[in-house]
């Protein structure tokens, strides 16, 4: 990479604070009132899998940066049917022991040999795949339950104009 | 239909909330006080609060330690770590510098990864980039990083529960030891002794970050203490805190070692004894306190740090069979806290120079017979 030596330090400061910025959605005006959305996520139990400021249960994503890596399009889907927004790499299994116990969580790791998962308790799981009896992958499958007919849209504007104003720590 | 749907899920999400419920306290502070009756987990940096750091695990011996195959390997992008791991239910907690990882103990595979990035402008002086390892309480692990942070980390997923700056790194400070974590709290120490800092012991509160007290290894104007140093020697006498110490439950004390006097091979600026440098000091756990020290080496001029792990024991002083004092101060001090406190009716009065001297009487009957041992045991050079 060629240093950049024809570029003032007002320039460098500009182009770094561009490079910055992408990938991060840009904010929105949007409707509803984040005050009464973030009552409607306590309400609703978000925090018993999402983990935001802190506070919560980190069995499913973080969300204390949710509005900066998503648009208010993308969490109003999310909240509406989330099996539509899985992302690329999660994956949902359920494996059955030798024991005849079946245990259900996300995947955090696999190779030909092992797999790992995380249950919704937060209990890590570490499996040598020849010695389960079956390993079902339930694509398309997500633990997260759909919110659209849970909340009115009054509701769920706030709630998504509440996620969305989370932009990370500072 | 619609409204079907909507009161079946009015209906089941109780259900599904009640199936995913806010992480339980996973490691309390009584199974830390317990850590012996989980001889397969590593529940604190040194295995116990008392700093013993003995496994009584047998499966690795003597016999066959030389048959040893690597089984995986898990490597930081960075140079170097030099953690002892958290141990938890097969689940290994490891530090690098600025990260940490939870691994599957069987796999090596990483369950999370967590990273802060080390700032550009920041500079180890005396010591290379490294970390120690993590603290556990309930569901966090706390970590010390170089650029003096202390995070709280979910022990679940690797989210940030808090942040807490407990240090300038523009200053000199830096953090490299592992946390130690008592009831309620967790204490750390910094690194910086050769780069002209105030050395100090600070203790956070584990639940919100918020800072709970803070001891200055060189004691303030007006301080007791104080006196040992000359002119503004104590604004830069270092005495840095930078391996982990004790803790005993039941006294609710905090020993803690405290590194050399700066700058650290030649004394000519810092006239005196250079109070608490070379020393071990003991705190009151909810305060901060200093209840009493001990100086191994008065304005030390060797870099005779006395930043070894304090290892706890209790017995009865007055026996006759007692004769358990190491020999060499950088290698191990053992203290006799509860006999200490026990025998404090006994105690004797304060040495004078040139041998090493104790603050208050509550310590003395140990430390008579730690200083009634051959003078030049007790002025070993390190090793």
């Amino acid at each position: 990479m060629p240093e950049a030596w024809y570029l003032s330090q007002e320039e460098i400061a500009s182009v770094a604070a561009y490079v910055r910025r992408l990938g991060n959605v840009v904010p929105e005006v949007l409707p509803g009132d984040p005050a009464r959305g973030k009552a409607i996520y306590a309400r609703n139990g978000c925090s018993a899998c999402h983990i935001l400021d802190g506070e919560g249960s980190g069995y499913g994503p973080e969300l204390t940066d949710a509005g900066a890596r998503r648009g208010s399009a993308r969490l109003r889907e999310t909240l509406q049917n989330p099996t539509k927004t899985i992302p690329e790499k999660f994956l949902f299994v359920e494996a059955a022991t030798p024991s005849g116990q079946t245990i259900r969580g996300i995947r955090l790791n696999e190779d030909s040999f092992t797999i790992q998962l995380k249950d919704q308790q937060g209990r890590f799981y570490s499996f040598r795949k020849s010695e389960l009896r079956d390993l079902k992958k339930l694509r398309g499958e997500t633990p997260m339950p759909p919110y659209g007919s849970v909340l009115s849209p009054a509701d769920l504007d706030d709630l998504i104009h509440f996620l969305a104003s989370q932009r990370g720590k500072p | 239909m619609k409204r079907l749907e909507q009161r079946l899920w009015i209906f089941l999400l109780p259900l599904f909330l009640l199936s995913c419920p806010a992480t339980f306290a996973q490691v309390p502070f009584e199974r830390i006080v317990n850590a012996d009756k989980e001889p397969g987990n590593w529940l604190t940096y040194s295995r116990d609060l008392q700093g013993h750091r003995f496994s009584p695990l047998t499966e690795i011996n003597t016999q066959n330690v030389s048959q040893i195959k690597v089984k995986w390997a898990f490597q930081f992008p960075d140079d170097r770590t030099e953690v002892s791991p958290i141990v938890i239910d097969s689940v290994l907690y490891i530090t690098g510098p600025n990260s940490a990882a939870a691994l599957d103990g069987r796999t090596g595979r990483a369950l999370w990864t967590c990273r802060r990035p080390i700032p550009s402008d920041y500079h180890s002086i005396g010591f290379g980039h490294t970390n120690r390892g993590p603290a556990v309480l309930d569901d966090k692990l706390f970590v010390a990083t170089l650029d003096g942070h202390l995070l709280a980390l979910d022990l679940k997923s690797g989210a940030e529960r808090w942040s807490a700056e407990v240090l300038d790194y523009k200053l000199g400070y830096s953090m490299t030891m592992a946390p130690l974590a008592i009831d309620g709290k967790v204490v750390v120490g910094v690194s910086g002794g050769e780069a002209g800092i105030r050395g100090f012991i600070d203790a956070y509160d584990a639940k919100t970050g918020a800072q709970a007290w803070r001891f200055w290894t060189i004691p303030g104007p007006n301080e007791p203490g104080h006196e040992t140093w000359s002119g503004d020697a104590w604004k830069t006498g270092s005495g840095a805190t930078w391996v982990t110490g004790a803790y005993d439950p039941e006294l609710k004390l905090v020993y803690w070692g405290v590194g050399n006097p700066g700058p650290d091979w030649n004394g000519d600026v810092r006239p005196g004894d250079n109070l608490y440098t070379c020393s071990f000091v003991a705190l009151d756990a909810a305060t901060g306190k200093l209840r009493w020290y001990f100086q191994f080496s008065p304005h030390d001029t060797h870099d005779w740090d006395a930043t070894h792990v304090p290892m706890l024991s209790t017995r009865k002083l007055a026996a006759q069979s007692a004769n358990s004092a190491p020999s060499r101060t950088e290698t191990l001090f053992t203290t006799c806290s509860t006999a200490a406190r026990e025998n404090s009716s006994r105690a004797s009065p304060m040495p004078s120079k040139p041998g090493p001297r104790v603050s208050t009487p509550k310590a003395a009957p140990f430390l008579r017979r730690i200083m009634s041992l051959p003078k030049k045991e007790i002025s070993s050079g390190p090793t």
